[in-house]
């Protein structure tokens, strides 16, 4: 496995990022030159009896100091690119060795979890990670990768906890499964519409067991309501269907408990999300 | 988090840098240099096309450019099917898929004749994907005039399957049809019998009373299938005392709805 597909980080687009970004540099340094240039061509070809006596007290000793003070800032934002440049590429670096310790410490905890029995259809271990063996998934094709923390379904770039990732093995999140249906069940939502193996594979595919986890990469993550959370629900969303008492849209629980609803109300049924029913079908996960 | 920031601080610093260079030049009354630093006005913007002739509408028509807009295209599959749309029988419908022109945040019929504000929020979701609308005529079986029904259908695709993009455009939808539910409080004496308001499907017959003394009578089918938001409308509004040049010929609310699906759902194969 590439660094990177564990957790769905494209490496080589950070990689491009960072050599835009050491180009802009490069670009913002040749502009600051430019302007260096103007300013001493310019100083040079008026004489400066001139510049300051006739016209000295209105516009071109202005302008000759705003200039300089142009080819000045921009030579400062231009070293802070360069700077910033460096920084990216020691953080990918410590990243791509991060992730690789990451990964061989959840193969040794998978040992641990091995001979899980699968509510639905034939387990599937490839390639799982986050959180404990998800019977739904392993084998799609092209799809996203699990245990991403809630990572995007055809492009872009990953989710960002807000704080510190707290990405939760599968018995915790089962727990918190089960907090949140009887929640739901208390609301009147029939026991027999609440699906487990789907709501763990929706949470596996969309945080990775991370209640933190936020999109910061989506159209309404521009538009300032990114989904977050372990069910990745949108502000909108959490706010329609969450049960008085879970207003917290960060709570496992309250955020199960919207997601489900929400689920419920735009599919029908957990089994009937497109990703559940993709997954079920030997194909890829997609958001719901 | 602290990378971002600092990102963010050297671009402002940036722009102020550019501001301040541009300011220089100005005085200096120069020409400004060669770095392309600000942007020219989206251009290809073509005039304001209205969307309901007989609409008692007050609210703004979109932009409608008959090129590109920049953002991905609806794809040609996604229309409905001509024949699937009601009177085509009698009227001979031209295709969608064939008129469709792209709109950056359509004016829908739903907002247009009900004549209510949609709130910041649903409006950013409606221009932040692409979007086609196709205003739709009789190829036969019509005179030409007022009395003759008209057909529009709009098309809004995320294009992508993020969670996040997913769930923004069914609540869009979620919120057309509790707007829907209102239209006798904000357009006068409206009449609205709802066919079908399920999951991500809804139908209604609306009568409006126009200005000029007519009746707005207006079909409006809504869905949000997966990753797209559709409406299709079909609606005339006869001079006063007249009658269509056609009556209604009874077509099935849901049938309609899933004609109208197919299309998107065939494009995402994930309904």
């Amino acid at each position: 496995m590439a660094a990177g597909d564990q957790y769905q980080v494209d490496i080589a687009s950070v990689k491009t990022l960072i050599r835009a970004w050491e180009k802009g540099s490069e670009e913002v340094d040749a502009i600051s030159k430019e302007l260096s240039n103007i300013h001493d061509q310019l100083t040079g070809c008026i004489p400066s009896a001139l510049s300051d006596g006739l016209f000295g007290d209105v516009t071109l000793a202005e302008s000759f100091a705003k200039v300089a003070d142009a080819a000045s800032v921009a030579r400062a934002v231009a070293a802070g690119l360069a700077q910033d440049t460096a920084s990216l590429d020691a953080n990918l670096a410590a990243y791509v060795e991060t992730e690789a310790s990451v990964e061989a410490k959840l193969k040794s905890i998978k040992k641990h979890h091995d001979g899980v029995t699968p509510p639905h259809g034939p387990t599937h271990t490839s390639g799982h990670g986050g959180g404990g063996g998800s019977p739904r998934h392993g084998s799609s094709s092209g799809g996203s990768s699990p245990g991403g923390g809630g990572g995007p379904h055809s492009g872009g770039s990953n989710t960002q906890p807000p704080g510190p990732a707290q990405y939760a093995n599968q018995a915790q999140v089962e727990s918190w499964i089960d907090q949140a249906f009887q929640a739901l069940e208390a609301s009147g939502v029939p026991a027999s519409e609440l699906d487990k193996a789907g709501v763990l594979l929706i949470i596996e595919h969309e945080s990775s067991g991370n209640p933190n986890a936020i999109n910061n990469w989506d159209s309404n993550a521009q538009a300032g309501d990114p989904s977050r959370g372990l069910m990745q629900v949108i502000g909108t969303t959490f706010d329609e269907y969450k049960l008085p008492g879970h207003d917290d849209i960060y709570n496992p629980v309250d955020n199960i408990v919207a997601g489900v609803r929400y689920a419920l109300s735009r599919y029908g049924s957990i089994q009937n999300v497109p990703g559940v029913k993709s997954v079920d079908n030997g194909g890829s996960y997609v958001g719901y | 988090m602290e990378e971002v920031t600092l990102v963010t601080e050297r671009l402002r610093v940036g722009a102020s840098a550019c501001a301040t260079l541009l300011a220089a030049t100005t005085l200096a009354g120069c020409s400004g240099g060669s770095s392309p630093v600000v942007g020219a006005p989206a251009t290809g913007q073509a005039s304001t096309s209205s969307a309901r002739g007989a609409s008692p509408s007050s609210a703004a028509s979109p932009s409608v450019t008959s090129a590109s807009t920049g953002s991905t295209p609806i794809p040609s599959s996604a229309w409905i099917q001509a024949s699937a749309i009601p009177l085509y029988a009698k009227y001979h419908w031209t295709s969608p898929s064939r008129t469709a022109k792209s709109v950056k945040a359509p004016a829908l019929s739903a907002v247009q004749d009900c004549q209510f504000s949609l709130s910041s929020a649903d409006h950013a979701e409606l221009g932040a994907f692409p979007a086609a609308r196709g205003d739709l005529s009789p190829t036969s079986g019509a005179s030409g005039g007022q009395d003759d029904w008209a057909a529009q259908e709009t098309v809004l695709a995320t294009n992508d399957t993020s969670s996040g993009d997913i769930q923004g455009v069914y609540h869009l939808y979620t919120d057309l049809v509790a707007d829907l539910a209102k239209c006798a409080n904000t357009a006068s004496g409206a009449k609205i019998s709802v066919a079908v308001n399920q999951g991500p499907e809804y139908a209604a017959t609306i009568n409006i009373p126009t200005s000029t003394g007519s009746t707005l009578t207006w079909h409006e089918y809504l869905a949000a299938p997966y990753g797209y938001l559709v409406e299709l409308s079909v609606y005339v509004a006869p001079y006063s005392g007249d009658k269509p040049s056609a009556p209604w010929d009874g077509s099935s609310a849901s049938s309609v709805l899933g004609a109208l699906q197919s299309g998107p759902c065939s494009v995402t194969k994930l309904c």
